[in-house]
């Protein structure tokens, strides 16, 4: 399986070289190669995890290592899906770097070959799909996050008519904006449905619905923060700058109750 | 054989001269003939645009009367009398004719520095040359090689990059906000020149509605009939601001007209969907305070013009770098040349000088006594073969200078055939070459 995942790498590389590539604005790559390529990278990336999969029998997304592995894959995804919809797109050129960071990341962490949470997790199937359901809107919520950064980045330069390091070089502000709140609606969707699912599971395998762990509260208060930027943003016009300073900061909240919670003791009903 | 280069240009002539020299498209081919038949040239090409005229030749005789002979030929041809405009003319001969014309193919001697068109021209007079069949082996090699020099040019430098007038950099930072401009609805406020030179330049990024407003609504509906669209009233301009997502403004008014107030205002009723103000106009029509604005991109005419500036200083540099990839491709192309013309000659020979030196070993091989078939292959793979090399480097060697000085040259090439008696072996070696490319076929 780990030689599969190198191997993927190798193939994401292409992608990652023609990101430099539209960033340092050099004559690009093929748009065919590099897309063949990573779509290779992202099958083998497929296979490998359902080979560990198999080899754990239970779903491979419980671990850090297998978590940052499926975050690498699910971003690749959505760039592959991305590039499909429209291959003259710059933005997913600066997610794709992002999908190889987290799988070499989870590919050089060490992965204990069978987890003692097979057993505890049980056969259920709505566990796998609370998890990926959560990461998927994690993944949307990230990329809300990125179009952030470089809607404020471009916004400030434009403002302060420094036109030199953006011509030519990111998407659209408005494009921006778009990619941004149509990815944080679809986090948002796959995020209540990962909460729902989640407790319906707790629900079946313990008999308590909620635990009041800080990760089922962080998760909770991400929640209601998503609901509201997107509440504000159908009535009160809520987008550009606004819009961009409120989805960067959301997610650095998400990152702050993933990272920062783990050390708090007692985390989360399935990972404690 | 020298390669001459008689042109005028942006720089050498007004306008006024330019049209008197210029060829048309259907003079040019009859032109061509008459140049190749009487002016003492055996190849060449015409290259006439608006900003230049380019009589690119290649003559065998010396290239000093051929150029007088091509610089009459065009007040000929022109029906003017005597040398009329020969100070607007330029002459180049040789290397700098080559310099020159890889120069105007890469746009390192346009008006616009790097701009794209001139590749295109030269590249059109080279077909209607070739039409017209007044190409041969010197200008075909020529002109080859200037294309890629302006490819490689255009490749490997950034003097085609930026943008480098106010209206297209006014285009290129609305892409900055707008990712698509066909959906987007554009106020022009006033309708002079520049509002309709940026218009044309929205029409062509696909905008297709159009809000005019002027003081004098006769010319907003002569603009409203060459591009499409509503006029405005002047009075209702702020309450209809908040329909436009592109604002170009240029009038004569002296003061603000359009305040922050206003777009405060039209903001709301957009829903703060974004609006990007262009203010062409001097004094400024738009309130800058409104730049502070979030949603809200303005930018006036020095922002503008500190862009083109800065992009022109940009390729400013890039023509430098451009310079020295000329230089070394003149040199380059001339090397090349030389081998093209003295290629033949030096092969003739060596295989001149090789029969002699083994007939001569034949003679006196029963002088040498016994030699084993190993030591004959020595004799005949090292001694002689590298005394036939020493004796040829010296020949070599006077040879290259001798075309290089460009006018003995050729002189010195048939000094050899004549020497050496060459001429039978030249056409046999061609027959031979030509043999060898048929059986390829």
């Amino acid at each position: 399986m780990q030689e599969l995942l190198v191997l993927s790498l190798a193939f994401y590389l292409l992608g990652l070289i023609q990101a430099g590539l539209v960033f340092f604005q050099k004559p690009r790559l093929p748009f065919a190669i590099t897309f063949v390529s990573s779509l290779s990278g992202f099958i083998l990336h497929t296979i490998a995890l359902v080979i560990r999969g198999k080899q754990v029998e239970r779903c491979p997304i419980a671990l850090q290592p297998e978590l940052l592995l499926f975050l690498g894959w699910s971003l690749a995804a959505y760039c592959i899906a991305a590039f499909i919809w429209n291959r003259n797109q710059v933005f997913a050129n600066y997610v794709f770097p992002l999908a190889f960071l987290s799988t070499l990341i989870g590919v050089i962490l060490p992965l204990p070959p069978v987890s003692p949470l097979g057993l505890r997790l049980g056969g259920s199937l709505l566990f796998p799909i609370h998890v990926s359901m959560v990461i998927f809107a994690y993944t949307a919520f990230f990329i809300t996050f990125v179009t952030g950064l470089i809607y404020l980045f471009q916004e400030r330069q434009l403002k302060q008519k420094r036109f030199k390091s953006i011509l030519g070089r990111f998407p659209a502000l408005d494009t921006c904006d778009s990619i941004g709140y149509s990815s944080m609606t679809i986090g948002f969707i796959l995020l209540t449905l990962g909460i729902m699912t989640g407790i319906v599971w707790s629900g079946q395998r313990y008999g308590i619905y909620w635990h009041g762990d800080p990760i089922e509260i962080a998760t909770m208060l991400t929640w209601v923060n998503y609901m509201f930027m997107i509440h504000y943003r159908v009535t009160a016009g809520w987008r550009g700058r606004r819009a961009a300073i409120v989805s960067v900061v959301g997610f650095t909240f998400i990152i702050f109750s993933l990272v920062g919670l783990k050390y708090l003791g007692r985390v989360h009903v399935s990972v404690g | 054989m020298s390669i001459i280069l008689v042109g005028l240009n942006h720089k050498t002539a007004p306008v006024e001269v330019r049209e008197r020299l210029a060829f048309s498209e259907t003079m040019l081919t009859p032109a061509l003939r008459t140049l190749v038949e009487s002016g003492g040239v055996s190849e060449a090409m015409i290259v006439s645009t608006c900003n230049r005229v380019e009589i690119v030749a290649a003559s065998p005789s010396d290239s000093a009367p051929s150029l007088q002979r091509v610089c009459h030929f065009l007040h000929e041809f022109h029906r003017l009398p005597g040398l009329l405009y020969k100070e607007h003319l330029y002459t180049h001969a040789d290397k700098l004719a080559v310099r020159h014309l890889f120069r105007v193919a890469a746009s390192l001697d346009s008006m616009v520095l790097g701009e794209s068109q001139v590749l295109g021209q030269v590249k059109t007079a080279y077909s209607k040359a070739q039409e017209a069949g007044t190409l041969g082996k010197v200008l075909n090699q020529l002109l080859t090689r200037t294309f890629n020099v302006a490819k490689r040019i255009r490749t490997e430098t950034e003097i085609g990059g930026a943008a480098t007038s106010v209206s297209s950099v006014a285009i290129e930072l609305t892409k900055k906000i707008f990712d698509r401009l066909d959906n987007k609805r554009v106020l022009l406020v006033g309708a002079g020149e520049m509002t309709e030179l940026a218009a044309r330049y929205l029409v062509n990024e696909g905008v297709t509605q159009f809000l005019i407003c002027n003081r004098t609504p006769e010319r907003a509906t002569e603009l409203c009939e060459k591009f499409g669209g509503e006029v405005i009233e002047f009075s209702r301009l702020k309450f209809e601001l908040p329909r436009a997502d592109i604002v170009v403004c240029s009038t004569g008014a002296s003061d603000y007209i359009i305040t922050a107030t206003d777009c405060k205002r039209a903001l709301e009723i957009r829903r703060y969907r974004p609006i990007f103000f262009i203010d062409i106009s001097v004094p400024r029509n738009v309130d800058p305070a409104i730049g502070k604005l979030d949603n809200i991109f303005l930018f006036d005419i020095d922002d503008l013009e500190g862009v083109v500036g800065e992009n022109l200083k940009q390729r400013q540099k890039e023509a430098d770098k451009a310079e020295s990839i000329v230089e070394t491709e003149v040199e380059a192309f001339f090397e090349r040349l030389d081998i093209l013309e003295i290629g033949p000659t030096i092969a003739a020979l060596k295989e001149h000088l090789t029969e002699i030196a083994l007939s001569e070993f034949e003679r006196t091989r029963h002088k040498l006594g016994s030699l084993t078939p190993e030591q004959e292959e020595a004799i005949k793979q090292h001694l002689l073969s590298s005394l036939v090399n020493k004796f040829m480097h010296p020949l070599i060697t006077t040879l290259r200078e001798g075309t290089r000085s460009s006018n003995g040259g050729c002189n010195i090439v048939e000094l050899y055939h004549q020497a050496y008696d060459l001429k039978e072996r030249l056409s046999e070696l061609e027959d031979r070459r030509s043999g060898t490319k048929d059986r390829r076929h």
